[in-house]
């Protein structure tokens, strides 16, 4: 059933017919292992770890390398299962939760496919011990030969360079294993559990300085495929995205890999390093110091750096990671997800579509708009884009870039109110943003954007003309900069996705509404009340739309319920008119928004 | 003149398919005269400093040469450049081949439509094993709507010129993208008196 379910999935389609190309050595392991397969059945994964952990000690590393030396070690293997198992199995009692969350396949310990990375019992550590094994057994195979013959990316790279070519595999094939894992996930929040998993994994093979692996384990969470969603990634933990950023900075780029470089030389042995950054190295002594044509003599330049280079790798190949247990049922797995080279471009191509399609560019959906309003709106408030990771795509909805940039830069301005009762500012402001409605045809961005610079009223005509209205000096500032009122109010959660919250606290907040839109400034310190005790930049905004607004039991209190995702808020204001005040404009405010399609005045609606 | 306040660091990333010779490229551009004192693992190896159109620039030069086999690390370095050399060996008709798919990829990351490309034809020395001609590249770069220019590595030819222009494609889109806020009010100030 399993199995059903992971073919189903279309992303399969294109590689799940061809043949691996994969490495050689895995397969015929892999063949090794079968004959241990039925005895492995019977036994638990506690059981068998145990077993494997006894044959790995009494092992010798190098053994590895080897494939007759492997089956000779496997054949030992299942002469102690067959022995001690009979007895052992019933006698030890299974601590592991791994048997009690494992439900259905108990007899059958494979992975399951369709959980992979998130099958019950196995750990990070396990998946980041297998990977590093099976890194070992590559990257100690490495020659110094075909590192400076400088030819793995040429057209002989398989002849000259076989052993950088099937570790650069792997790391491609770890890469492209973490992206497809993750595109499983069928709602944020499994993405989000995957993404985490990974970056539990990471965590482990830093600690055992596999920098080959972790690096593509980061490389796929970075990847376009995995980085741009954004409803996954929110649902991270915060303390988990930390550490994935600081993992992702040992891989900084800037300063010549400096991080990392710095890393590796405070290294103590076991080791494997991420192979690329010696690569180049080598790659540029090559460039620097070309081979003579005319003579056989090397230049001793180049002898020098490339030994020096060589040296380093050489000294990392000595590393030995005896004290690692075999987990061949994650071998197994790793081998049984195909994963052919040449294709690998095709295939992420296949895994952006499908990116696209669980988390689509325009937040067409209702679901998505929340989020994609939110964005179009701190972009258009010009704010740093460390608030949100992928603000530059939404830069390619707003049409025209230049003019809302120059709006921006206004609104910002407008906070300190000057220059404003001129009307062609306005009149240039309020075309640009209807210009941007109508060649936009995401509703509700539409429903916010189509709201009055001067009196959130939405707007038909391009022009406006201020002799028409009858505002007042300061409805007309306050109107500059879209801000219908705003205040310092608490805010507690009563309801929160359907669900009553077991704990729930008042926050404090600055929040303007903007148009049709909350924007929540989270505080500064403790206390304080006053607009510069709060931060500049906002932290979350909120659209209205939908949104029924109720007085709350006390009079400085008032609810929103946001129906579509179940959520409701109370608020409490400084005083009870203020709240009162607060009701009245979120009321109207929400109602506007809840009628869109209706015929619209021409002129504009006064909330006094 | 051009605003002297503007940021004058540049991530430049050279990329392109194994063997066409952007590591020839990039250590022709950053150590013209000592190659044989070069030492690529040291931290500013990449880095240079120099004047385009009068205004001083740092250029830091991401190059990947040798790790084009890695790919799926290529996403990755491309998220943080801000402008992208694709080059290509005109004598090579796969390498130009690729360029679609490094254009595509970057436009992916960057999530854009556009961003500061410049296409690159290295080897144009390499007259006689030409297999790429000056037409099907430039129908090539307009396609892909980015500019398109042929050096030579070894021949030291439009080595600067590629990673100027590059920088000149950068300073125009940041300036369309975020237009300096410092200039508003100058520009403010001027009308005013003009009017």
């Amino acid at each position: 059933m399993a199995k059903m379910r992971y073919s189903d999935m279309p992303r399969d389609v294109s590689i799940d017919n061809f043949p691996s190309l994969n490495v050689s050595e895995k397969v015929k392991s892999k063949a090794a292992y079968d004959d241990n397969d039925k005895l492995e059945h019977l036994v638990s994964n506690t059981e068998y770890r145990k077993l494997t952990t006894y044959n790995s000690l009494k092992k010798h590393p190098s053994n590895l390398s080897t494939p007759s030396c492997e089956q000779r070690h496997r054949r030992r293997l299942s002469e102690t299962l067959t022995c001690g198992l009979a007895r052992q199995c019933k006698t030890h009692s299974l601590p592991c939760n791994m048997t009690l969350k494992h439900p259905y396949n108990v007899d059958e310990q494979d992975i399951d496919k369709a959980k992979g990375v998130l099958t019950p019992g196995i750990l990070p550590e396990d998946w980041a011990a297998q990977l590093t094994l099976l890194d070992l057994n590559i990257f100690s195979q490495i020659s110094p030969e075909e590192l400076s013959s400088c030819s793995w990316n040429k057209k002989q790279k398989l002849e000259v360079a076989p052993n950088i070519v099937a570790f650069t595999r792997q790391f491609n094939h770890v890469s492209f294993w973490v992206v497809q894992e993750i595109l499983k996930g069928v709602t944020p929040k499994m993405r989000a559990d995957l993404i985490t998993q990974f970056i539990k994994i990471s965590k482990k093979l830093y600690d055992l300085n596999n920098f080959h692996s972790l690096f593509a384990v980061i490389s796929s969470l970075q990847s376009a495929s995995v980085y741009r969603l954004s409803k996954s990634w929110n649902n991270v933990s915060k303390k988990d995205r930390q550490s994935f950023d600081k993992l992702a900075n040992v891989f900084s780029e800037s300063n010549n890999w400096r991080n990392l470089r710095d890393h590796l030389e405070t290294l103590r042995l076991p080791c494997i390093p991420y192979l690329g950054v010696f690569l180049t190295d080598l790659v540029y002594v090559d460039m620097a110091h070309p081979h003579k044509s005319s003579g056989l003599l090397e230049s001793e330049a180049r002898r020098l750096k490339m030994n020096n280079i060589l040296r380093v790798i050489s000294h990392m190949q000595q590393s030995r990671y005896d004290h690692l247990i075999q987990f061949p049922k994650i071998n197994d797995y790793f081998n049984s997800i195909r994963y052919i080279e040449e294709l690998h471009k095709f295939v992420q191509d296949d895994q952006y579509k499908l990116s696209l399609k669980l988390e689509p560019l325009s937040c067409q959906t209702d679901k998505g708009s929340k989020e994609s309003v939110n964005q179009v709106l701190l972009d258009s408030l010009s704010l740093s884009p460390a608030k949100s990771t992928d603000l530059m795509r939404i830069r390619k909805f707003s049409l025209c870039k230049q003019q809302q940039k120059t709006n921006c830069s206004k609104y910002r301005s407008a906070s300190l109110p000057r220059s404003f009762l001129k009307k062609p500012v306005i009149q240039s402001a309020v075309c640009n943003n209807n210009s941007l409605i109508h060649k936009s045809d995401e509703g509700i961005l539409s429903t916010v954007n189509s709201r009055n610079l001067l009196d959130d009223s939405l707007i038909e005509e391009n022009t406006l003309d201020l002799s028409n209205l009858n505002l007042s000096p300061s409805q007309t500032l306050k109107g500059a900069h879209k801000i219908s009122l705003e205040s310092c109010l608490r805010r507690k959660v009563v309801l929160k996705n359907g669900r009553k919250p077991a704990v729930t606290t008042w926050q404090r907040y600055w929040i303007q509404l903007w148009a049709s839109v909350l924007i929540y400034y989270s505080p500064k310190s403790f206390k304080g009340c006053n607009r510069n005790d709060f931060k500049r930049e906002p932290c979350k905004l909120c659209p209205l739309k939908g949104c029924t607004i109720s007085l709350g039991d006390n009079p400085d209190t008032f609810l929103i319920k946001h129906p579509d995702q179940r959520n409701t808020y109370k608020f409490r204001a400084e005083s009870d008119n203020t709240a009162l005040q607060w009701y009245r404009r979120l009321y109207h405010a929400a109602k506007l928004v809840h009628q869109p399609d209706t015929k619209l005045p021409d002129n504009l609606i006064s909330f006094d | 003149m051009n605003r002297p306040n503007y940021n004058q660091n540049y991530k430049l990333v050279v990329v392109g398919g194994g063997g066409v010779g952007k590591s020839a490229i990039t250590i022709q551009f950053i150590q013209k005269y000592f190659v044989t004192d070069y030492d690529p693992t040291i931290e500013d190896s990449y880095t240079k400093q120099c004047v385009v159109d009068d205004v001083p620039a740092k250029l830091d030069i991401l190059d990947t040469a040798g790790q084009e086999e890695f790919s799926a690390m290529r996403e990755q370095y491309m998220r943080s450049g801000e402008g992208f050399l694709l080059v290509f060996s005109v004598a090579d008709k796969t390498s130009f081949n690729e360029m679609e798919k490094f254009h595509r990829q970057i436009l992916r990351v960057k999530d854009r439509d556009e961003f500061p490309m410049l296409m690159v034809g290295n080897k144009a020395d390499l007259s006689s094993q030409r297999m790429v001609s000056i037409q099907d590249a430039q129908n090539m770069a307009m396609q892909l709507k980015i500019p398109y220019i042929e050096c030579s590595a070894k021949a030291g030819m439009n080595i600067d010129q590629s990673f100027h222009e590059l920088v000149r494609i950068v300073r125009r889109f940041q300036l369309s993208e975020r237009p300096p806020i410092k200039s508003l009010p100058q520009k403010n100030s001027k009308k005013c008196s003009i009017l």
